[in-house]
């Protein structure tokens, strides 16, 4: 665990308001009023990217819950690192006038596509997938954002989401500030997790829930659950939501049972990850459509009664909860790099039985099969060929006896140099553990190099080479 | 300030040098010690004399070192053998130390005791909330660092009174909010008794308000073989392989 950046300390001014001076930076104009948190723009001489100063609202005519809520966002934010959240530059003391400057992230995509929703279905894919890595690379540090919602997601100009708005959070290795004896909301009400209404902090399933909502709204222009009021918070505890495709029957069956799944009153029903959802988003082939995607109509009666009866006895236990980072690693995406035409069939044996182990082991595992084409033999990009088409059939024909069902397994080709392209997709697609066997003839393996060796030396995850004995001992 | 908190060190050398080296490199400028500093270990002396020579030492008061001055304290067989042999070993200088020390202390935000700062001369071992409560009460700092029950945690009760328990990560700093108050049990450096046998102590970091707890490994093998050639019972060498 990295210990929290140091911030620097500035003192601060008696208040905070438009051209007031605290240290080097100056406080500009007014850029969001909130019940809990003003936001300034925030000028610095020395500043390298735009910046913004966020101080709660404290004093008789607020309530504590708002100290309490910045003073979780200080914490929080200062022990996140990357490019999905802001940097923060630096922190007020909270026994004085408590302030925090960090990065001003103007990027509003996801709330603009929110407000014009429905979208188109390309558009909703990328936002999803982007999304998800977002959400994905929190989770990766132990942190749960509990309060997910279009306003709270930005994206840099690069495209990269960047979620902001720690207040709710929840650090795995930090005491929980947050207490439900406050009477505070525990989130914004449309994106709210079931779990969450029992006052449950600690999973991070509540997040799949909150991107569940956001791309039903994405991909219908309404909530899952209608106008956010009471009636609707206790709906999400007894039934799942009108099918999206009530509102938009073109929606593909794939989609809303990704929605549907991610909507899932009960955590584990739903997915584990953010990247399942974001691989399934972009390979919807995978996706294993059951009655849920298919459903157009809203649950009957007698569903709903039985929803009813569940909920009177249901229970969101936290005992001893997984942490975020924990779970991460309980569904591995495994990657299985194959070269067909270089590979004996006691290699193709070989990597069969690694990978039949892996899937028996790791349940909730999901395996992309990846061959890599020369770029010569590809006659166009983007486009399917011949030898593509041959490479596919060619893994289809190696998996076949894995016998694992379509959900769990995908296959790829792609152009280029061999390792560079599979180094590349691990990184794109945060794979956990490549596979690839080791070429067997020698004389090939120095007139092409090693390309097992190369992946090793360079992926981001683990590395399985796998390896026959008789190619050893030949 | 950073200041190295050292609880329930019961002779045990080894087990004290690995947490002052640790504590130094890391740039530790006070220290504290929360009592107990002997009993069942067979180094009271080199021990002793090592916290004497520690810069801005806060010294307390456990229930050990007064049994050391006063009858009655603990009576328990081979314990009380212990104290004996360990009484028998002390300097004049060894005996100011742990005499002079008070049950509790407050400076700055923070307030030091061995049991409880509630009725510390009670010995309780802090575990349910109500003593959590009371030892709040007792004290008006925001966060009171104790030990005596060797196993590290984290209580603090929320603005909104709720009182919770955190079980703290090794290496991880933890911020202490202005909003909640603190109860944190810093383990023992000289007999852990969670189940993991590496010694323990905490670092208060006064300025950025956070408290980390570290957990070490360390020669206790060295440590037990003292044990029975000083003659002591084979139970205070035995656990200490075992964290128990």
């Amino acid at each position: 665990m990295v210990a929290p950046k140091a911030s620097r300390r500035s003192p601060a001014p008696a208040s905070i308001r438009p051209g007031a001076r605290i240290g080097r930076y100056t406080v500009g104009a007014r850029l969001h009023e909130g019940g809990m948190a003003d936001v300034y723009a925030v000028g610095s001489p020395r500043a390298r990217a735009p910046l913004v100063l966020k101080t709660p609202k404290l004093g008789r005519d607020h309530p504590l819950s708002s100290l309490m809520a910045f003073e979780n966002e200080m914490q929080v934010l200062a022990r996140l690192r990357g490019p999905h959240v802001p940097q923060l530059v630096a922190s007020g003391d909270r026994r004085e006038r408590p302030y925090l400057i960090m990065e001003r992230i103007d990027g509003d995509a996801l709330a603009q596509a929110a407000q014009h929703a429905p979208i188109e279905l390309d558009a909703l894919r990328n936002l999803g997938v982007r999304l998800c890595r977002a959400v994905q690379a929190l989770h990766h540090q132990n942190v749960i954002h509990l309060d997910l919602n279009p306003s709270n997601v930005r994206n840099r100009s690069n495209g990269e989401m960047v979620l902001i708005d720690f207040g709710m959070a929840h650090h795995a290795q930090l005491p929980d500030l947050h207490d439900a004896a406050f009477g505070e909301e525990e989130g914004t009400t449309p994106y709210i997790a079931p779990e969450q209404l029992h006052h449950v902090r600690s999973d991070s399933r509540s997040d799949i829930y909150a991107i569940g909502a956001i791309l039903y709204q994405l991909a219908t222009g309404h909530y899952p659950f209608g106008r956010p009021n009471l009636l609707s918070l206790a709906k999400r505890l007894v039934q799942p939501p009108l099918p999206p495709r009530c509102y938009r029957p073109d929606l593909p069956a794939w989609l809303q049972e990704i929605i549907l799944r991610c909507l899932e009153i009960r955590p584990e029903r739903r997915f584990a990850t953010a990247k399942e959802i974001a691989h399934l988003l972009a390979h919807p082939e995978a996706v294993h459509v059951g009655a849920r995607g298919h459903r157009t109509r809203p649950p009957g009666w007698w569903q709903r009664l039985r929803g009813w009866q569940r909920s009177v006895f249901q229970k969101f236990d936290e005992q001893s909860a997984p942490r975020p980072y924990e779970r991460l690693t309980t569904s591995p995406h495994v990657l299985v790099a194959l070269d067909l035409g270089h590979c004996s069939e006691a290699l193709g044996e070989a990597l069969r039985r690694a990978v039949r182990r892996l899937a028996r082991s790791e349940p909730h595992s999901y395996f992309t099969c990846l061959s890599v084409l020369p770029s010569q033999e590809r006659a166009q990009a983007g486009k399917a060929t011949a030898p593509d088409m041959a490479r596919q059939a060619a893994m289809r024909n190696w998996a076949q006896p894995l016998k694992l069902a379509s959900p769990r397994l995908v296959f790829q080709v792609l152009p280029g140099d061999p390792a560079r392209a599979i180094v590349d997709y691990a990184h794109q697609h945060q794979v956990d553990l490549i596979v690839i066997g080791a070429r067997a003839s020698s004389a090939l393996r120095r007139h092409l190099g090693s390309v097992s060796a190369a992946v090793a030396a360079q992926a981001p995850c683990s590395v399985t080479v796998v390896r026959t004995r008789r190619d050893i001992t030949k | 300030m950073l200041q190295a908190i050292l609880s329930d060190i019961h002779s045990n050398l080894e087990a004290l040098q690995a947490c002052v080296g640790h504590a130094r490199e890391r740039g530790a400028t006070h220290f504290a010690c929360l009592g107990d500093c002997v009993g069942y270990g067979a180094d009271p002396v080199p021990t002793l004399d090592l916290l004497l020579s520690l810069p801005n030492l806060v010294m307390i008061r456990g229930n050990h070192d007064e049994a050391l001055f006063r009858d009655g304290v603990i009576d328990v067989p081979g314990i009380r053998e212990a104290l004996d042999w360990t009484s028998e070993q002390l300097t004049p200088a060894h005996r100011r130390l742990l005499g002079d020390a008070p049950y509790v202390r407050a400076l700055g935000d923070a307030t030091y005791a061995h049991a409880s700062a509630h009725a510390p001369t009670q010995w309780e071992y802090l575990r349910q909330p109500e003593q959590i409560q009371d030892c709040l009460a007792a004290t008006d700092t925001l966060v009171t660092f104790i030990g005596h029950v060797h196993v590290p945690m984290v209580f603090y009760r929320t603005v909104a009174g709720t009182l919770r328990e955190f079980n703290p990560e090794p290496g991880v700093p933890i911020p202490l909010s202005a909003t909640c108050r603190y109860v944190i049990n810093v383990g023992s450096v000289g007999q852990p008794r969670d189940g993991n046998n590496a010694t323990g102590y905490v670092l208060y970091d006064s300025d950025a308000n956070t408290v980390t707890f570290f957990r070490l490994p360390y020669d206790f093998l060295s440590a037990a073989d003292k044990i029975r050639a000083a003659g002591l019972s084979e139970r205070f060498a035995e656990r200490l392989a075992y964290g128990a």
